[in-house]
């Protein structure tokens, strides 16, 4: 069969590849044929009939649907002749019939192809006059999602969506013919963690999202192209805006990410950006023990520098730190980490999860990869919870492409249910079995290489059967490592995190270089855009473009950019920072007092500053407020975990007051810069007196810092091109509507070195305790949640543990009740649940629950921690 | 009158028909014995030039469906349609019922021919006593060593399995069929892949109607030219006529193909009930268009009922005399077939529903000029339009009805 | 020769590919045991079969056999075909019934021994008028014949 085809439509020569269908050939010589079941995504089905058209055949023309007949060599098609003009208004006609005709109060009126190809197809008036049928009308199928059974023309995309992209088929037709509807079973409301697909696939207004429900009308809207900063996926989506609020979130396609899929997060989880108690006006807090009181920028702004400058005079400039989130832009990430090295002059940067994780720079290959992957190995990384766009991709690939899964996570994650092995571990243990996994590999590699010459070293040979030895409940995933042809290693914090996870990343490394795919190695972090907070340097020893402070020619690099050098020394982690070792913090989007512990460290505290939506529990802490936007009010960059770095403009006017992190900081910069007088050895120059209090900071030696210039976001991205090699092309018009991922040959090559990792097995917690897991839960009650329209909101468990079925069992524990959880970090009170993916021994409390029951507990600090669980 | 010794409903009125003692005593499983001392390949070249064509609606030529089949497939099924629902027809189960090993011998040879290991036997749901005897005479052809492993020790292997339908029409289609063999609603499927590319399991598939198979063992015993002698030019072979409606002696008739109409009507069921004159006949099940009383010459053969604006369907005969109202009949069929869309399609599904909701009007006497010119619509706008061929038969009857007898719709509206 | 068999080789002894192709059967099963086809038996046959209960619904609600609502004990199906119509069959027979019990199509008598309803053809159309009473087939129906039935069914019950 020849890779290409070439045809004939409406006299139209087209040429498309092998297999292409009819209706997406016509596409592509610029001939629309209607349709409605027929979607580029899901397979064939040929139920609607609208997409009929004719094949000129030597035996005369005959009637078949565009969307199920693939395209052949010489094929002559004709999609306007009378006949097929009449077909789609007798289509069109019989679905009309029995279609209500409540455009006017439907969501969908306005952009719904059945109104749109009425008008384009129909036959302009109606023939029937009789009553329509009746059906069962708006009512949920999931906290969601309503379905409307008159509205529905049976197109089964949803249905087919579920089952094809999801495995989960939770939509069914239920009855026969002419009484066919479609519905969920009584009680199983849909669930799937990207249901809200089916409702902009839907072609009708069958489908409609309760968050949305009449919240708009499509012709009102303000559109703008954007992408989801909820995880690191980057999904693109649309941003859609009436009267300043932030109406609804619609999916973008964007073949290289997301096709054309959001997850429910991602598209329900928007109503915090309009919520009544976002912070509208900066805050400050007198003394301590007073109420925090609005204050005007230019006030708040002068009591954060005269306040951090105050503590870097007297204690020096490691007495001041910054906490950011990995969810801010790239410009916000870089201004955070150049204020800083450059103004304060310490690298005390961090975010949770960044200097503690030993992460690959260069993320994904590409999301692409996972579909020409024959094997997945995902170690503790769990995308169903943390990136459900991604588990579509890998479903995908497992039901598809026939990838297999190896799974290794302490949970017997969902995915854990396809093809593949499910190697079970305990937190901090994976370095173990992937070390021995690796020194296996390694080993038989080198014998078979000795293979051909003459005998193998005895040693070798020895090294490789004690390893075989102990490897019997690895064997499953060692054969399938062994066989692989592509593999794609995905690695998530959780396992990754502290000494232990050090140790692991660098036997997972091992493991791809003893296999030839050191670079199908990748880190995917827990929070959007943990890529580009890692690109930025927002890390306390490393420098813009994943280079070391310790690295003197960087410094010197952007010491010409910055006009100073940042310091040689590494910085304090988050950790280190958040537990005291400063005097002052500067918090952007991070929530270090979520646990009891965290907050009474920052009570100790001289000064805290804290920039963020909402007034959070550290917010609450501060003696500076300063209101944010969110990423729908301001322009900024995202690097997703495939290194794309897309554009997120501004979509809606900011709440109150607020203002994006990088004009805060930059606002800050020019602030601290005037109060400042450097001695550069020519002329003293002393821009501005803070006039509301004069006060003069020391004068201090060396180079001035050359100053803060940035209109735009796009001012910033011009310096991080600068600052950050990879990103020297990546200005905001290159990157478009799809953005542009970032070129690993400018930065570093992939491991090709095996490290010795020198690691011993992971004790279990003594009888009658549990080993504590933890992970991401997609609906937990994460910064945004509980800001959520209230169908959302409820979708976050009750704080919970949950024990194997078996152990619940054993310990005469009983689902439902309420239970004390005690590890040697605190305790907390959760209700029990039972659940099989737990596996015996280990108690699972996700992250990111209300009271922060498994950070309290300890379960980020990177290491083994056994917990006892006692009724209350 | 032809006189025509009945072959494939030979053994239907013997005592005990259905048990497999009965079926040996009258020569069963002979054309098994000789089969397996051929090589698959001449038994496909034995059914071709047999000229049998398929019986259960379509004639598609059966030596060459089992042509299509893969040689080199490794997994290949075969599936026996006894589904039969089509208004009208009842031979199926009248041999399911009554000689059940006739059927299991063709499917063994055919099987055979096109190397399945493996053969499904697909049942009405409605059948309960033919359920029965399947379930029975599969059983005795395991004991007697015509199933299993090394059947009659020729090293030929086969595994029969009875599936029971559940009431849907539908399944009759081949792909619906082979939905619902795997436990799914029964819906067609997409073709191409055709069954014989990807049917059960997506394994190829040979699926054929029981009567179709019913032939097999007497093609294989007397030999393809005896079968070829029979009928007709394009229509070989015996077939079973099921007679019903007003006849004095409805009931299955065995006849060649080619028999007319007239003949089977007149002569094998005895005539109109109280001598009275026909009206109209349904020749091939209720998805053929009507015949009116001057075709009743018309030989009983795919071509000459093609030639003659209907088809040979089923072969079930449906007779309606003078006194029969038209519009109720076509309402009834019509009925049938709405009840019987799977709502695949959207102009089976709704198209059929608004036709049938024109037709309750017009017979109800409320009926406009409208009504009628939206059903005649209706019955030229549906057919070549829908997934499968359902939606295009249901309009059959409705449109032959209104081209054939238009008075007595007209006669119905104001 | 042999004895009668032992083995019963149906549908079940013979592994197929996918549990699937076991629901039509299971469903038979299930709604011998209970009458008709509750949700929770639906549950049960769909973790059994490792489906989704929507997934057993959506195909046992295709098929007319399967009850998801209670019947009475004898489910009366009059054959409403074209064959049957023509001989004096289908709404006659319907009727006759439906005046005799009280009634209509579709309706089980209020102490729940009687479920009237009108089917599709059942394959009896040189034997027609059809009914069919549970798995039992009667054919050739006249008054006298039905009355006969109903009375002895009455009897029974």
């Amino acid at each position: 069969m020849p890779d290409l085809v070439t045809l004939t439509v409406d006299d139209v020569k087209v040429t498309v590849p092998a297999g292409t269908l009819v209706v997406d050939a016509a596409k592509a010589a610029g001939i629309e044929i209607p349709i409605f079941c027929s979607h580029p995504k899901l397979d064939p089905l040929g139920a609607c009939r609208m997409c009929l058209v004719e094949f000129v055949g030597p035996r005369g023309s005959k009637l078949d649907t565009a969307c199920t007949v693939r395209v052949s060599e010489g094929m002559t098609v004709r999609t306007s002749t009378e006949q097929v003009k009449a077909v789609r208004e007798a289509n069109l006609g019989f679905i009309l019939i029995n279609h209500p005709l409540d455009c006017p109060i439907c969501d969908k009126g306005g952009e719904c192809p059945l109104q749109d190809q009425t008008m384009a197809y129909g036959a302009g008036v109606s023939q029937f006059v009789e009553a329509k049928r009746q059906k069962q009308k708006h009512y949920p199928i999931s906290d969601l999602i309503l379905l409307d059974q008159e509205r529905c023309i049976l197109c089964w995309r949803c249905i087919r969506y579920l089952d094809e992209w999801e495995d989960k088929p939770q939509i069914g037709l239920f009855e026969r013919g002419g009484e066919t509807v479609i519905d969920t079973f009584p009680g199983q409301p849909v669930d799937a963690a990207t249901s809200g697909n089916i409702i902009d696939i839907c072609p009708v207004g069958a489908l409609t999202n309760r968050v949305s429900r009449f919240r708009f009308r499509p012709w009102e809207l303000k559109k703008t192209p954007s992408v989801c900063t909820l995880c690191p996926v980057g999904c693109n989506l649309r941003l859609d805006e009436r009267v300043h609020e932030l109406r609804r979130i619609v999916a973008r396609e964007n073949l290289a990410v997301n096709d054309e899929w959001l997850c429910d997060k991602g598209r329900f989880l928007h109503q915090y950006v309009d919520h009544p108690e976002r912070l509208r006006t900066p805050l400050v807090r007198d003394a301590a023990g007073e109420a925090l009181r609005p204050a005007t920028w230019d006030e708040a702004l002068h009591r954060v520098i005269e306040k951090l400058g105050d503590i870097a005079d007297t204690n020096g400039a490691n007495a001041l730190g910054g906490i950011a989130s990995a969810r801010v832009s790239n410009e916000a990430a870089y201004l955070f980490q150049k204020f800083f090295r450059a103004l304060v002059g310490a690298n005390n940067i961090d975010f949770a999860d960044g200097s503690a994780v030993k992460a690959q720079p260069t993320g994904l290959s590409a999301i692409a990869d996972i579909a020409k992957s024959d094997l997945i190995v995902l170690v503790g990384f769990d995308p169903s919870e943390a990136a459900p766009v991604l588990d579509l991709h890998i479903k995908r690939a497992a039901r598809r492409a026939g990838a297999k899964l190896l799974v290794i996570n302490p949970r017997r994650i969902a995915l854990a249910k396809y093809p593949g092995a499910y190697l079970p571990v305990l937190p901090g243990g994976e370095a173990w079995d992937l070390n021995g996994l690796a020194t296996a590999l390694q080993a038989a590699r080198a014998a078979n290489q000795a293979g051909s010459k003459p005998a193998p070293a005895p040693t070798g040979k020895a090294k490789l059967e004690t390893k075989v030895a102990v490897m019997a409940e690895l064997r499953p995933a060692y054969d399938l490592l062994a066989a692989a042809k592509a593999p794609l290693f995905i690695y998530g914090p959780d396992a990754a995190r502290g000494q232990l996870g050090k140790l692991a990343v660098t036997a997972l490394s091992n493991l791809a270089v003893a296999l030839g795919f050191g670079d199908r190695l990748a880190y995917v972090g827990a929070e959007a855009n943990s890529q580009g907070a890692r690109d930025m340097g927002l890390l306390s020893d490393t420098l813009p473009g994943h280079q070391p402070v310790t690295d003197a020619a960087v410094r010197e690099r952007l010491g010409k950019l910055w006009g100073v050098q940042p310091p040689a020394e590494p910085g304090q982690s988050y950790a280190a920072m958040a537990a005291g070792g400063v005097k002052a913090l500067y918090v952007m989007g991070a929530n270090p007092a979520a646990t009891v512990a965290g907050a009474e460290a920052l009570h100790k505290l001289d000064f805290l500053v804290v920039q963020d939506l909402f007034l959070t529990e550290t917010a609450q802490l501060a003696d500076v407020v300063l209101p944010a936007t969110s990423f729908a009010e301001a322009d900024g960059t995202y690097t997703n975990l495939e290194r794309r770095v897309q554009r997120g403009p501004q979509g809606i006017k900011p709440a109150g007051e607020s203002q994006a992190d990088w004009a805060i900081l930059a606002a800050l910069a020019e602030k601290w810069l005037a109060s400042q007088t450097v001695d550069t050895g020519e002329v003293s120059k002393a821009i501005e007196q803070p006039d509301w209090k004069k006060k003069r900071r020391k004068i201090k030696a060396g180079p001035a810092p050359k100053p803060w210039n940035y209109p735009t976001a796009q001012a910033v991205l011009d310096e991080i091109g600068k600052a950050v090699p990879p990103y020297a092309s990546l200005r905001w018009d290159a990157l478009g509507e799809a953005g542009v991922q970032w070129s690993t040959s400018a930065l570093v090559r992939a491991p090709r070195r095996v490290e010795p990792v020198d690691v011993a097995p992971i004790a279990a917690a003594p009888a009658g305790s549990f080993t504590l897991v933890s992970g991401p839960l997609l609906w937990d009650n994460g910064p945004l949640m509980p800001y959520g329209a209230e169908q959302v909101r409820k979708l976050t468990p009750t704080p919970f543990v949950a024990l194997n079925p078996a152990d619940l069992t054993m310990a005469a524990l009983a689902e439902g009740r309420q239970v004390t959880v005690t590890s040697a970090y605190g305790n907390v009170t959760l209700t029990l649940k039972a659940d099989a993916s737990v596996q015996p021994g280990t108690a699972w409390v996700p992250a990111n629950l209300a009271g922060a029951p498994a950070e309290t507990l300890g379960a980020v600090r990177g290491e083994p921690v056994s917990v006892a669980v006692k009724l209350v | 009158m032809t006189t025509w010794q009945p072959v494939l409903l030979a053994n239907v009125n013997r005592p005990n028909s259905e048990k497999i003692t009965t079926y040996l005593a009258h020569g069963g499983y002979e054309a098994l014995r000789k089969t397996l001392k051929m090589s698959p390949d001449q038994v496909i070249a034995e059914v071709k030039a047999s000229g049998l064509r398929g019986r259960g609606g379509a004639g598609f030529p059966t030596g060459a469906k089992w042509g299509f089949i893969p040689k080199d497939a490794p997994v290949k099924y075969l599936a026996v349609n006894t589904d039969e629902g089509e208004p009208g027809t009842f031979k199926d189960r009248l041999i399911v019922e009554r000689d059940p090993h006739a059927i299991l011998e063709g499917v063994i040879i055919a099987s055979y021919a096109v190397g399945a290991h493996r053969a499904f036997v697909y049942i009405r749901g409605e059948f309960f006593l033919g359920v029965k005897r399947w379930i029975k005479a599969i059983a005795d052809a395991y004991q007697y060593g015509f199933l299993g492993k090394n059947i009659l020790e020729s090293g030929f292997d086969l595994d029969v399995s009875l599936h029971r339908g559940a009431g849907a029409y539908i399944c009759g289609e081949e792909t619906a069929m082979i939905e619902s063999l795997e436990g799914k609603r029964g819906e067609p499927r997409l073709k191409p892949p055709y069954p014989a590319q990807a049917g059960i399991w997506g394994q190829p598939t040979v699926v054929q109607n029981c009567e179709t198979l019913v032939n097999i063992p007497h093609i294989i015993g007397r030999g393809a030219a005896w079968f070829a002698s029979i009928g007709t030019e394009q229509s070989r072979g015996p077939k079973i006529f099921c007679v019903s409606g007003h006849v004095n002696r409805p009931g299955n008739y065995e006849l060649p193909l080619g028999t007319p109409l007239r003949e089977i009507i007149y002569e094998h069921a005895g005539g109109v009930r109280m001598g009275r004159s026909v009206k109209a006949v349904i020749p091939g099940g209720a998805s053929t268009p009507f015949l009116t009383a001057d075709k009743l010459d018309v030989p009983m053969a795919f071509e000459t009922l093609a030639a003659a604006g209907s088809a040979l369907g089923t072969g079930a005969v449906v007779v309606m005399d003078e006194t029969t109202d038209m519009v109720e009949v076509a309402r009834r069929v019509m009925s049938f077939y709405v009840h019987e869309s799977c709502g695949r399609c959207v102009p089976c599904r709704l198209g059929g529903h608004n036709m049938l909701h024109e037709l309750d009007i017009i017979a109800s006497g409320q009926g406009k000029r409208a009504n009628l010119a939206r059903l005649e619509a209706l019955t030229r706008g549906i057919p070549g339009i829908t997934f499968c061929p359902l939606g295009t038969g249901m309009c059959e009857p409705v449109a032959s009805g209104l081209k054939l007898f238009r008075s007595e719709f007209e006669e119905r509206v104001s | 020769m042999h004895a009668e068999p032992k083995v019963k080789p149906s549908g079940a002894a013979l592994i197929d590919p996918a549990k699937e192709a076991m629901l039509l059967a299971a469903l038979y099963i299930a709604q011998e045991q209970r009458g008709y086809l509750t949700p929770e038996v639906i549950d049960r046959v769909a973790a059994r079969l490792g489906l989704t209960a929507g997934q057993v619904f959506s195909t046992a609600s295709f098929y007319t056999l399967f009850r998801t609502k209670p019947v009475g004990r004898y489910v009366i199906q009059v054959c409403s075909g074209v064959s049957c119509y023509l001989v004096d069959g289908a709404e006659k027979v319907s009727d006759y019934i439906g005046a005799k019990l009280g009634i209509r199509p579709g309706e089980t008598t209020a102490d729940g021994r009687f479920t009237l309803e009108t089917v599709q053809c059942l394959a009896s159309c040189g034997t027609a008028p059809a009914l069919r009473v549970n798995d039992q087939l009667y054919e050739n129906l006249t008054p006298a014949g039905i009355d006969a039935i109903l009375d002895r069914l009455l009897g029974e019950v």
